[in-house]
């Protein structure tokens, strides 16, 4: 099939059925991340963005994109990595994006969970095992993970993190959200996250929110940008695997039916952060920081983790 | 017409029974793999669901998703 702009082979057939080339497919990715950069005015004039960068395809192309769009104001943006403590996931991912950062100088700030935490993730998800705590290894990494990159983000001054999020990541939560009789984790989620505003909260940025996944991946593949496929070995334990299947079987029925789960989604997004999001903002009774709960997720982690760690410090 | 396939997300290499004048989208179909979770690649070329399959061809299929 030739691409309808100029004959050439095409790589991309839109939902509309427009096939695209290499070269006109990149400006209809392109231009569709810039207008969702303004319609929902994700980064500003004079920000300092950290890109939280996992090593894979999604984060590592928004990286490209972004080093790309700050040319003329470099100083503006850096990337962070955190390197968990996964055996034979992480350390390749991350050798990867080192590589790329080192080619283009990007500055890149890499922290792990051992330095950090005190623990690799292997070592708490063995403890949370062996000692029945009932903490998914994607629990503790997600609450870990984001605590670390927004307490960094903070630290050193960006105003905001963008991350790879995609079309596809969205309509999973949402989808895992409304399954599991969750408002006030709906109100939170959209373009820009964050139902309340709160000087030790930076705001995270999605550009890539009306990407789908084979968008980004058509996109690093024209852009040669190339990112080794390897899985994380807890993928398996994940609710989400289950639920990207099934939205991925039912977009082949139905094509289009995450862009609808998606954006009907926005439709009621004011409504939802109306009624479910916190009125007034509460702390945790242990760190201080804004929470939903009495104790917050790092905290109860910490301290239900603290008695198996054999006296390590947290 | 048999079509050799690379499957990235599970590492395993298919030999696939295709009618003549068969698409990407046919090979989708009978490996069961839904269409948006793949990019197909045919002899190192990216190419659409639409494109018509020949004999001998290679045809990779590339995970779209990357880690977790």
């Amino acid at each position: 099939m030739t691409c309808e702009d100029c004959e050439k082979r095409g790589v991309y057939i839109s939902l509309s059925g427009k096939s695209l080339c290499s070269r006109h497919f990149k400006r209809y990715f392109e231009e569709k991340v810039m207008r969702t950069i303004r319609k929902y005015d994700l980064l500003g004039y004079g920000e300092k963005i950290l890109v939280a960068c996992s090593g894979g395809k999604d984060s590592t192309v928004l990286l490209n994109f972004l080093w790309n769009l700050v040319k003329k104001k470099r100083e503006s943006l850096a990337a962070i990595a955190v390197d968990e403590g996964i055996a034979g996931y992480r350390d390749v991912k991350l050798k990867g994006l080192v590589k790329f950062c080192e080619e283009r100088e990007i500055p890149l700030h890499v922290y792990s969970f051992k330095e950090y935490y005190g623990f690799t993730l292997d070592e708490a998800v063995k403890i949370s095992k062996d000692n029945n705590l009932g903490f998914k290894p994607c629990y503790i990494c997600g609450v870990l993970r984001r605590n670390l990159i927004n307490n960094v983000a903070r630290e050193l001054g960006f105003s905001k993190v963008a991350t790879g999020h995609n079309l596809d990541d969205e309509a999973q939560t949402i989808l895992m959200n409304y399954l599991r009789g969750n408002p006030s984790l709906l109100a939170r989620l959209g373009p820009k996250t964050g139902v309340v505003s709160d000087e030790s909260f930076v705001q995270r940025v999605k550009p890539f929110y009306f990407c789908t996944e084979k968008e980004d991946t058509i996109y690093s593949l024209v852009n040669s940008i190339e990112v080794d496929f390897v899985q994380c070995p807890y993928h398996v334990e994940n609710y989400r695997l289950e639920i990207r299947d099934f939205l991925n079987r039912l977009e082949s029925i139905i094509p289009g039916v995450k862009h609808s789960l998606v954006n009907n989604f926005l439709k009621i997004l004011p409504l939802l952060k109306r009624d479910f999001s916190a009125s007034k903002i509460r702390r945790c009774e242990v760190c201080g920081n804004p929470s939903a709960r009495n104790v917050c997720r790092v905290c109860m982690i910490k301290m239900r983790m603290t008695p198996f760690l054999g006296g390590r410090e947290w | 017409m048999r079509i050799k396939v690379f499957i990235q997300r599970t590492g395993e290499t298919r030999l696939v029974e295709l009618e003549e004048n068969s698409n990407i989208e046919k090979l989708l179909k009978i490996l069961g793999i839904s269409p948006s979770e793949v990019v197909p690649v045919r002899n190192r070329i990216i190419v659409t669901e639409k494109e018509v399959v020949r004999d001998g061809d290679e045809i990779r299929l590339l995970s779209v998703v990357s880690g977790g």
